[in-house]
């Protein structure tokens, strides 16, 4: 009896690792079999044209449904055109999306065509130059005249390579409440030499006069970070926060304390909104999901990326909202602020089909087709291509088009790339802005901790 | 007689290795290796994407005397732990004991107490705890109704981890079920022997019922205290740290210096850090558990 | 008399407690249910429980996704990858623990700090070499990294749960059998197992639940929108810079939750079904 339970023990056992063994031969029975499936179809589709095998395209991106409806409808017409080429699409939520797009590239398997955010190109391509195609290497198979030399030349070049083509034009902008702000008698300068820092402060005293619980602009710490430490201290020194060539911050401590002590100002005469009165709001980029921005009755204006303009105005339905001006200081040596992209496309290098990859997103920007179905879905189109289509089916009208206007019109800054958009660095610049919200430290106090810190990165940087 | 009773345990004995077998293969084939990895990052310098470089201790000197968010973050998940862990398992047990009773309804009673551990991290929750504890959320509403002063329940800095905890002690359901089951394996017969010699019901309680679930209360207290030390989701999701990295967990820290500021050495320092913590609490809990964990094996492990 | 009145008041307070705290553990999926009805301003601007108006248009347009795929073809896929996944951990996690908590085999102290000490490292450091292990065995974008694991046992979580309870059961009755002649194989199926119920029960809806909410791993492992599972495909149209249609977001939850609600009711009166009512056999 005790040896039949030993024997059936050990079955179970064998059992166990045959599972196993045969769970990972199932693995390679069903990729050959989808391979197969694929040569089946790809079959038929060669039948109609003989020059071409078939092409299988791994394309990763992330946005909402309409941005996936309408890519996907591209990649239905772009496979009806070149039937030889299938796009199987990897699209999801932002929540996670540089996590998983690291893992693949340091395990060599990432998609064939990438949507990447542009503050972490840099970093991937000083880890390795050779994730990426440049995509000056296959001028032949895309046309690069459609978009401005200079604006590629701002975004997505490194070193003289375009590693990622930008999908569209905005940039860190002002938009305010006009209804709000009419009722309380506030006139936002509508020109970029009336409207400097001096100025948000004055119309925000202007408005605490009229409504003591009304605020300025509603604004957490990374909008802080992004829209008014950047700016003020781009404009103050004329040089990016970290100097990449040389690894060294771009300016001194006492002009970081003046930055400080501005952002001490708007708090101390309440512009702006405490930060424990938003913190629900503020960590996720959902200031536009608090009550009081729903209602229009509390803040007037709001810095913000302009490709989510449409996002905090939609929030407050009854309001009419405008775009307005950012502030430069009187004698500034950099406007501040510019025109960028909210993303890049990228092509991966290790990808076995970069030419048929390079040959959708050819289609991808310059077709009239693709800009008909993708319209504005990545913001205002980059190409004159797509600006055209845009504008012929009425689709370049409303905020996030009028914020691009004014900072293409008026807004030349340094785009700022580098060490200084690494997370980790902007992470800084956060704490510094916590700390002064919170009262945690006088500026001297903060700008010297502060600096400490930065210094640190700076040296494990190298 | 003695002699032959030994040999044959001894072989019978033999067999568990057998059982046991199918673990041991997952762990030597897929565990092994990316703890041993992760080990030998924690002395590299590693961004993910270029090969690890060497650098011994370098790490660990860092986190222990450059790092001043490291202390801080430790405290935060000390604090959190010490919260959180005895919430949760005095909840639940508590809870346990009120719905292990035959009434009416008591299955869907049971599955309402339930519902909130069925939501994990997921978006839905994440959103509706803030729009509860925001300023003008239902919660100080509540307050408001009883004249009670309004909270800032995210914003303050001394008042949002102790909101995270509650959202933690909140989805107690798990702790639940397993008490739920452990006092139904309690043998009825030890009840009836207790009544026939005229114990009442706090006697029966202390005498019976807490000694024989003392494993899965070790069992709770163990995997809770080690899930609270690496514990992530609901601080990220929520406040993602702040304010002023007043939730500022080990665990946010050692996520975003992994995936958001690609040191992925230097996280897993952190994490081997954590790691000792954790073996440090554990093997502590271990040596006490001999003095008050019951076992109906009669000891023998 | 006062002995039944006693027993009544009694009675009535456990009702009182119950339903004080089963409000606050009603009150999310409720709001749930009633945000998929609200449009954004009345989710985030109003206090409301109730919505302004019902209309089924958020269930109808959620459920539909991106068109190309939708829940029909997500909940497929995540029972493909639950189901399989629960029943192998719960069968091969009892085998390990019944080994665990019967045998005195040699190194078994030095294994089960092992296994225990595998629960003790965070997860966010092993994803990457995991990542590059499964790669190089050709497990990515199927749910193989699911199964086998679950297949060789590696949650010692369960393990470890189900040596505890294990250990709750005198040995006395493993003894007696030995003496019929059991095997170890028979002692454990026809006697430690039925008693084991609840606790494997348990162990079972822990797993299927986490593994049906499992974010982190879904997501870093399947890549392709048609092996796509509910927990990645409920934050498809999260995006900062898309107007995101809550009421959809919310339907989909409330749904997604469902079938596990319903996993509970029905499984619980196996996990509180005990030694009480289960007569031994063997």
């Amino acid at each position: 009896m005790r040896k039949i339970s030993r024997v059936l023990a050990l079955v179970m056992c064998v059992i166990l690792m045959a599972g196993l063994c045969a769970c990972g031969s199932d693995t390679t029975g069903t990729t050959t079999a989808a391979e197969a499936g694929g040569t089946a179809a790809g079959e038929t589709s060669a039948a109609l044209d003989e020059k071409h095998d078939p092409v299988t395209l791994r394309f990763m991106w992330w946005g909402g449904d309409e941005r996936a409806e309408a890519t996907l409808k591209a990649i239905e017409a772009f496979e009806a055109k070149y039937d030889w080429i299938t796009i199987e699409p990897e699209y999801g939520s932002s929540d996670g999306y540089q996590e998983k797009l690291t893992t693949q590239l340091s395990s060599g398997n990432a998609a064939d065509i990438i949507q990447m955010g542009p503050g972490w190109l840099p970093g991937y391509v000083k880890s390795n130059d050779n994730y990426f195609i440049d995509f000056n290497d296959y001028a032949d198979r895309i046309d690069l005249t459609t978009f401005e030399s200079s604006f590629l030349e701002q975004n997505g070049n490194i070193g003289g390579k375009q590693y990622g083509l930008p999908t569209g034009i905005s940039g860190y902008s002002f938009i305010y409440n006009k209804t709000l702000a009419d009722k309380a008698g506030i006139l936002f300068p509508d020109s970029k030499e009336e409207m400097n820092w001096d100025t948000l402060i004055e119309l925000g005293k202007q408005l605490q006069a009229y409504d003591s619980s009304a605020y300025l602009v509603d604004i957490g710490d990374s909008e802080l970070a992004a829209c008014i430490m950047r700016p003020y201290l781009l404009q103050l020194t004329g040089s990016t926060m970290v100097v990449d060539a040389t690894a060294e911050l771009g300016f001194t401590e006492e002009e970081l304390v003046q930055c400080l002590t501005y952002i001490k100002d708007l708090y101390d005469n309440k512009v702006i909104p405490p930060l424990a009165d938003i913190a629900a709001y503020s960590s996720g980029d959902s200031l536009q999901t608090d009550p009081k921005w729903i209602s229009g009755e509390t803040y007037v204006g709001m810095f913000l990326s302009s490709s989510t303009a449409e996002v905090a105005t939609a929030a407050c339905p009854d309001c009419e909202f405008a775009a307005g001006y950012m502030p430069v200081m009187s004698s500034a040596k950099n406007d501040g602020f510019y025109a960028n992209c909210p993303q890049y496309m990228c092509v991966s290098k290790s990808s076995e089909h970069i030419e048929e990859a390079v040959m959708f997103l050819d289609y991808f920007y310059n077709s009239e087709e693709a800009a008909e179905i993708l319209t504005t879905v990545r913001s205002v189109p980059p190409t004159s291509v797509g600006q055209s289509v845009c504008a012929k089916l009425g689709k370049l009208e409303g905020i996030a088009k009028d914020t691009v206007d004014i900072l293409q019109a008026s807004y030349h800054g340094t785009n700022e790339m580098g060490m200084t958009t690494e997370e980790e660095y902007g992470q800084i610049l956060r704490d510094m802005i916590s700390q002064i919200a919170y009262g945690q430290g006088t500026p001297e106090e903060v700008a010297k901790n502060g600096i400490t810190l930065m210094q640190n990165f700076l040296d494990s940087k190298n | 007689m003695e002699k032959v009773k030994v040999k044959r345990w001894r072989k019978r004995d033999c067999m568990g290795l057998v059982y046991v077998a199918p673990w041991l293969a997952g762990f030597l084939l897929l565990q092994l290796y990316p703890f041993l990895a992760s080990l030998y990052y924690s002395f590299c310098q590693y961004n993910v994407m270029a090969s690890p470089e060497w650098v011994g201790l370098k790490n660990y000197i860092t986190l222990f005397t450059v790092d001043t968010d490291f202390k801080k973050s430790f405290m935060v998940t000390l604090v959190y732990t010490l919260y959180t862990v005895p919430g949760k398992l005095i909840m639940s047990l508590l809870v346990a004991l009120l719905l292990n009773k035959n009434m009416k309804g008591i299955n869907l009673i049971r599955t309402v107490f339930y519902i909130p551990s069925l939501f994990g991290g997921s978006v839905a929750v994440a959103l509706l705890w803030k729009l509860m504890f925001m300023d003008d959320g239902v919660i100080n509403a509540v307050l408001g109704f009883l004249h009670l002063p309004a909270i800032q329940w995210l914003g303050n800095p001394g008042v949002a981890l102790k909101t995270i905890c509650m959202l933690e002690i909140w989805q107690f359901g798990s702790s639940m079920v397993m008490f739920l089951a452990a006092l139904k394996q309690v043998p009825a017969s030890l009840y009836e022997a207790a009544q026939i010699d005229g114990a009442d019901k706090w006697k029966c309680f202390f005498r019976i019922t807490l000694p024989q679930i003392t494993p899965i209360i070790f069992f709770n207290m163990i995997m809770q205290t080690i899930n609270a030390l690496q514990a992530y989701t609901s601080a990220a999701v929520i406040t993602n740290g702040g304010p002023v990295k007043a939730t500022y967990l080990l665990g946010i820290k050692l996520y975003k210096e992994a995936f958001q500021n690609y040191k992925m050495g230097y996280a897993s320092t952190i994490s081997w850090v954590i790691f000792a913590v954790i073996m440090a609490v554990t093997l502590l809990l271990f040596k006490s558990s001999s003095g008050w964990v019951y076992y109906e094996d009669g000891g023998e492990f | 008399m006062k002995k039944k009145t006693k027993k009544r008041i009694n009675l009535i307070i456990t009702y009182v407690i119950i339903t004080f705290i089963g409000v606050l553990m009603l009150y999310p999926i409720l709001w749930m249910f009633f945000a998929a009805f609200k449009t954004n301003e009345e989710i985030f601007g109003s206090l409301k429980l109730l919505p302004e108006s019902f209309s089924l248009d958020s269930f109808i347009e959620g459920w539909r996704s991106t068109g190309r795929t939708t829940y029909t073809d997500y909940f497929i896929n995540t029972f493909k990858m639950t189901v399989p996944t629960t029943l192998l951990t719960v069968m091969t996690c009892s085998l390990v623990a019944y080994g665990f908590a019967r045998f005195r085999f040699p190194g078994k102290k030095l294994l089960f700090m092992l296994l225990i000490a595998t629960l003790m490292l965070p997860n966010a450091v092993i994803i990457i070499p995991r990542y590059s292990l499964y790669n190089s065995l050709g497990w990515l974008d199927t749910y193989l990294p699911f199964y086998i694991p679950a297949l060789l046992g590696t949650y010692p979580f369960f393990i470890f749960m189900l040596i505890q309870f294990m250990r709750g059961l005198p040995r006395d009755l493993d003894e007696s059998a030995y003496m019929d002649g059991c095997g170890t194989f028979r002692v454990y199926w026809n006697i430690l197992l039925p008693l084991q119920k609840p606790a494997l029960f348990s162990a079972g809806l822990f797993q299927f639940l986490w593994t049906y909410n499992d974010y982190m791993n879904p997501l870093i492992f399947i890549s392709s929108v048609k092996k796509y599972v509910i927990s990645l495909a409920l934050r498809l149209s999260l995006d900062a810079e898309s107007v995101v249609v809550w009421s959809r977001v919310m339907a989909m939850a409330f749904v997604a939750v469902l079938p596990l609600i319903i996993l509970f009711f029905a499984a619980q009166k196996y996990f509180v079904e005990g030694i009480a009512t289960t007569g031994m056999k063997g």
